[in-house]
C-alpha cells in the first residue's frame, strides 16, 4: 500500500477516461448501425471483437505490457476505427485493419501510452493504401422514417461523400442531411450534431480541454472559407468542409488522444493548428478527397518535436536569466 | 480588502473538507499524563538534551539545546519529571501539582534592538508552523542582510481538512496583529500583506476589523487554489513577482510568515515565552467529533483524540499535517510537533484508492504543476537514473506539493518518484561540496607543509650563513 502523500486523488482513472469516449461515441455509432443497416453492425462487432482478441494475445505474449485488457483502451481504438471505415466494408477487412491497429499500432510498441501514431488512424491509412476499391464503397443511408429504415439495408445503394463528389467537380450539399446523419460517409462521421455534443461532453467531463478540437477547427476551416470564397470550385464551402467527411470525428475523438498528441496547452494548439492546416491543404489540394487520417499521422510524428519546442517555462526561470 | 495581482499557474482544486471543523472553536485540552518531546521538530540536526533522567521540570524550562545550523531549542510545555531519554526524544512525566513556570525568557541587552528580538525568537524555539518547521530566526535574520519591503502573511491555509490558521484568525486576530508588529520592526518592513483565501470570509473579515486602522497593512483576498499557501506562489499572487529559481523570498525583499507562527513571535516577544503549544485541527470521517484544539507540543495523538469523542470508526489512515503534503504514520501514540497543523483520521471512503496505470501522456500534471515543470517527462527520466537531465527540467524547483500525483489518472507514484530525486540531488551536491572541502584541505595541507619545508630550509640556510664558518671548514678538512 502506497502511504505516501498526498493522501487524495481527484478521482478519474484512465478506465474511467476510456469509458466516457467510448460512451461519448455511442450516440454517433449507434446511429450509423441504424442508417446503414445489419451489414455496418456486424463490421463494427468485428472489429470489437477483433480488439479485444488481439489484446489479450499480446498481454499474454508479453506480461510487462502496460496498460490491462479491461481499460477499455482496445475496445476505444476499434471503435474509432470502425467507425472511420466505409459502412459496409467486408468484414475481413474490418478484422485485418483492427489487428493492424493493436498489433503493429500500438502493442509492438510496448501497450498504453506508448505508441507514436494513433492506432486507428494507422490501420485506416493502411487499408486504404492496400484496399482502395473496398474503402472507398460508400453506401447512401437509407431515409428515416421512410418505413424500410428498420430493414436490413443489406444491398446498400451506392453514393458517393460529398467531398469525393466536389473532387469529380460535382456540387451537391445538403446541411441537414449532414448535421443528422442522414449524408454517405463512414460509418460514423455522418452525423455531426451527435458527434458535436458527445465531444462537448467530454469537454464538460474534463476528459480533454478544448485547445485541440477548437484549434483544429480553426485552422481547417480559416483557410477553408478564405480559398472557397476566392474560389467555389476549389473546394466545398465551409459548412459541407465542416460536416462532411471525417473532421468533426477527427478533431474531438482522434486528435484528442493524449496519448499521441502533446502535453502543454500550447503544444496542443500548435499541433491542432498543425492538423487542422493539413486537412485543409489535403482536401484543397491532395488527390485524395479527404485527409484526416493522413493529417493525423503526420501530426503524430511531430508530436515530440512540438512537446520540446513547447515546454513551459519553469517557474521562477526567465527571471533568474534576466538577472544573470 | 486587496484582490490577489493574478493567478498563479496550475494549481488544483481539491474538495476542502473543511466544513468539518471551520466552525468549531480552539478547544484548549485537559493536561495529558505524558509528553513525547522528538528532538528533531526543525530543519537542522536534533537538539541536545540539557536535563537528565529524574529531573524536575518546570513549565517553559529548557529541555534541550539547539545544535548548530537550523537547530533550536525545545522547551518543557508543562512542569514533569523526565522519565527517559533516548535518541531520538524525551519523554515527561507531567506533574500533577499546581503548574509552576520558569521566569520568562529576556532580552539580551548586549546585542542591537532588532538582533535582541532575534535572539529571543531562536530562544523561544520557534519554527515555521505551516508545516515547514523551518527557523523563524534564520528567516528574520535574512532581514539583517536584506533589505525587506514587504512582510507576508500567509493565512491561506489551502490544504484540504485544514481550519487551525481559520480559526486563529478568527479567534486571535489581535494576537496576530501583535505580531505583525513586531515582524515588520525586525524586518523594517515598510507594508505588510495578509494573504487569505476567498474561501475563509469569516477571517477575512475579522482580520479586516482588526487592521482597520493600521496603515502598511492590508487583507489580500486569495483565490482558493492548492497550493496557494507555498510561499513562491504566495508571494507571486501578492505581489506579482516571481522569486528567480535557486533564490530566496528575501532577495526579491519578501518574507512570509505563518499566522500561527505570527502569534508564537508575538508570545515570545510580549511575554517571554517559549513556542510550547500549538494549534492543531483533529478532523476526518473517522472522528466522532473533529474540531480544533490548542494542545501541548508532545502530546500523544491518542490523548488528543480520547479527549475530542473518540474514534468514530477505525481509521484507514492516520496523517500528520494536511492530505497533500501530510505525512501518514502508524502509531496512533506518536506525539503531536511544533509543525503539525493537522491530524486526520481518514475512512476507507476518504483515502484515494486509484488503480495504476500506464501514463497516457494526458498532460493532466502538466496543466496541474505550480512551478510549471513538465512532471510526466522528468518521471521518464528519473526512471532511467538520469539525474542531472532532471535537474535540467527543473527537478530542484519541484515543491513536492503532490498536485501531479493527485491529478495524475494512472495514479502514478510522482511526488515519490521527485522526493527520491531531490534527495538523492541534495546527496550528491553533499558529497561533492565534502570531497571539494577534502580536496581543498589537502592542497592547502601540502602547500602548507612545503611552505614550512621551504622556511625551515630558508631558516637553515640563514643559520649557516650567520654562523661562523670554521668548525665547519674543520670538519671537512678532517673528514677529507
Amino acid at each position: 500500500m502506497n502511504l505516501r502523500a498526498p493522501h487524495a486523488h481527484e478521482g478519474i482513472s484512465i478506465p474511467t477516461l476510456m469509458f466516457k469516449v467510448n460512451l461519448a461515441l455511442m450516440p454517433a455509432a449507434l446511429l450509423g448501425i441504424v442508417q446503414f443497416g445489419v451489414p455496418a453492425l456486424f463490421l463494427m462487432l468485428t472489429c470489437l471483437g477483433t480488439a479485444l482478441l488481439c489484446e489479450s494475445a499480446c498481454h499474454r505474449l508479453n506480461p510487462q505490457a502496460a496498460g490491462r485488457l479491461n481499460d477499455g483502451s482496445a475496445l476505444l481504438t476499434a471503435l474509432l476505427l470502425a467507425m472511420s471505415l466505409p459502412p459496409h466494408a467486408p468484414l475481413w477487412l474490418g478484422a485485418l485493419g483492427t489487428g493492424f491497429a493493436i498489433l503493429f499500432g500500438k502493442q509492438i510498441y510496448g501497450g498504453l501510452g506508448q505508441n507514436l501514431f494513433n492506432p486507428a488512424m494507422l490501420a485506416r491509412v493502411v487499408l486504404l493504401i492496400a484496399f482502395p476499391v473496398e474503402m472507398t464503397h460508400w453506401i447512401s443511408p437509407s431515409d428515416l422514417f421512410a418505413g424500410h429504415w428498420y430493414g436490413l439495408n443489406i444491398d446498400g445503394i451506392s453514393g458517393a461523400t460529398t467531398l469525393g463528389l466536389h473532387k469529380e467537380g460535382k456540387e451537391q450539399f445538403d446541411l441537414i442531411a449532414h448535421l443528422t446523419g442522414l449524408s454517405s460517409g463512414s460509418l460514423g462521421e455522418t452525423a455531426s450534431i451527435l458527434l458535436v455534443l458527445g465531444g462537448l461532453w467530454l469537454m464538460q467531463q474534463q476528459v480533454f480541454t478544448w485547445h485541440v478540437p477548437v484549434a483544429t477547427l480553426v485552422c481547417c476551416l480559416l483557410p477553408g472559407s478564405l480559398l472557397w470564397w476566392f474560389d467555389a470550385s476549389a473546394i466545398p464551402n465551409p459548412l459541407a468542409q465542416l460536416t462532411s467527411g471525417g473532421l468533426l470525428l477527427g478533431a474531438f475523438f482522434i486528435a484528442t488522444d493524449p496519448v499521441t498528441s502533446p502535453t502543454s496547452a500550447k503544444g496542443k494548439l500548435w499541433f491542432g493548428a498543425g492538423l487542422g492546416f493539413l486537412v485543409f491543404v489535403i482536401r484543397a489540394f491532395g488527390n485524395f478527397p479527404e485527409g484526416v487520417a493522413f493529417a493525423v499521422l503526420i501530426m503524430n510524428a511531430a508530436t515530440p518535436l512540438i512537446d520540446n519546442f513547447t515546454r513551459q517555462t519553469i517557474y521562477g526561470s526567465t527571471v533568474a536569466e534576466e538577472k544573470a | 480588502m486587496l484582490k490577489a495581482r493574478l493567478k498563479p499557474h496550475g494549481g488544483i482544486h481539491p474538495d476542502s473538507h473543511k466544513q468539518l471543523t471551520s466552525d468549531k472553536p480552539i478547544k484548549t485540552l485537559d493536561t495529558p499524563w505524558r509528553l513525547l518531546l522528538p528532538l528533531k521538530q526543525h530543519a537542522g540536526a536534533p537538539a541536545l538534551p540539557v536535563v537528565a533522567v529524574g529531573e524536575q521540570v518546570l513549565a517553559n524550562q529548557l529541555l534541550a539545546k539547539g545544535n548548530g545550523r537550523f537547530s533550536m531549542p525545545i522547551h518543557s510545555p508543562l512542569a514533569a519529571t523526565v522519565t527517559a531519554i533516548d535518541g531520538s526524544q524525551i519523554t515527561l512525566r507531567v506533574a500533577s501539582e499546581a503548574q509552576r513556570s520558569v521566569p520568562p525568557l529576556a532580552r539580551d541587552g548586549e546585542l542591537s534592538e532588532r538582533e535582541q528580538m532575534i535572539a529571543l525568537v531562536e530562544q523561544a524555539g520557534i519554527v515555521g508552523m505551516g508545516g515547514a518547521m523551518f527557523p523563524t530566526a534564520d528567516k528574520l535574520r535574512l532581514s539583517l542582510r536584506h533589505s525587506i519591503d514587504t512582510l507576508i502573511i500567509n493565512g491561506s491555509e489551502c490544504e484540504p481538512y485544514l481550519t487551525c490558521d481559520d480559526r486563529l484568525m478568527q479567534e486571535q486576530g489581535v494576537q496576530i496583529l501583535g505580531g505583525i508588529r513586531y515582524l515588520m520592526q525586525i524586518t523594517q518592513a515598510s507594508r505588510c500583506f495578509i494573504g487569505i483565501e476567498s474561501n475563509k470570509p469569516d477571517a477575512i473579515e475579522a482580520m479586516e476589523s482588526v487592521c482597520r486602522d493600521e496603515a502598511g497593512i492590508d487583507i489580500v483576498a486569495l483565490p482558493a487554489l492548492y497550493p496557494m499557501g507555498s510561499e513562491k506562489q504566495l508571494i507571486e499572487a501578492v505581489t506579482g513577482i516571481q522569486v528567480p529559481s535557486g533564490k530566496l523570498s528575501a532577495d526579491v525583499g519578501v518574507l512570509v510568515q505563518n499566522v500561527a507562527t505570527c502569534i508564537a513571535v508575538f508570545h515570545a516577544l510580549r511575554f517571554g515565552r517559549p513556542l510550547t503549544h500549538r494549534v492543531i485541527t483533529l478532523s476526518g470521517d473517522a472522528l466522532e467529533e473533529p474540531t480544533n484544539v490548542y494542545a501541548p507540543i508532545g502530546m500523544p495523538i491518542s490523548e488528543i483524540i480520547s479527549q475530542c469523542g473518540g474514534l468514530k470508526s477505525t481509521p484507514e489512515r492516520i496523517v500528520l499535517g494536511g492530505p497533500m503534503m501530510g505525512k501518514a504514520i502508524q502509531n496512533i501514540h506518536a506525539p503531536v510537533t511544533k509543525g503539525t497543523s493537522g491530524i486526520l483520521l481518514l475512512t476507507r471512503q476518504e483515502v484515494p484508492h486509484p488503480k495504476a496505470s500506464a501514463c497516457v501522456r494526458c498532460g493532466r500534471c502538466v496543466a496541474a504543476c505550480p512551478m510549471s515543470l513538465t512532471p510526466l517527462d522528468l518521471v521518464g527520466v528519473l526512471k532511467q537514473d538520469k539525474l542531472d537531465e532532471a535537474s535540467s527540467l527543473g527537478l530542484a524547483d519541484c515543491l513536492l506539493c503532490g498536485s501531479c500525483a493527485y491529478v495524475c489518472p494512472a495514479a502514478i507514484p510522482l511526488t515519490e518518484y521527485f522526493d527520491w530525486g531531490k534527495q538523492t540531488l541534495q546527496r550528491q551536491r553533499l558529497s561533492e561540496q565534502k570531497s571539494n572541502r577534502t580536496r581543498a584541505n589537502g592542497d592547502a595541507r601540502r602547500e602548507r607543509l612545503s611552505r614550512e619545508a621551504a622556511e625551515k630550509e630558508a631558516a637553515k640556510a640563514a643559520k649557516a650563513a650567520a654562523s661562523p664558518r670554521r668548525p665547519r671548514r674543520q670538519t671537512t678538512e678532517e673528514a677529507s
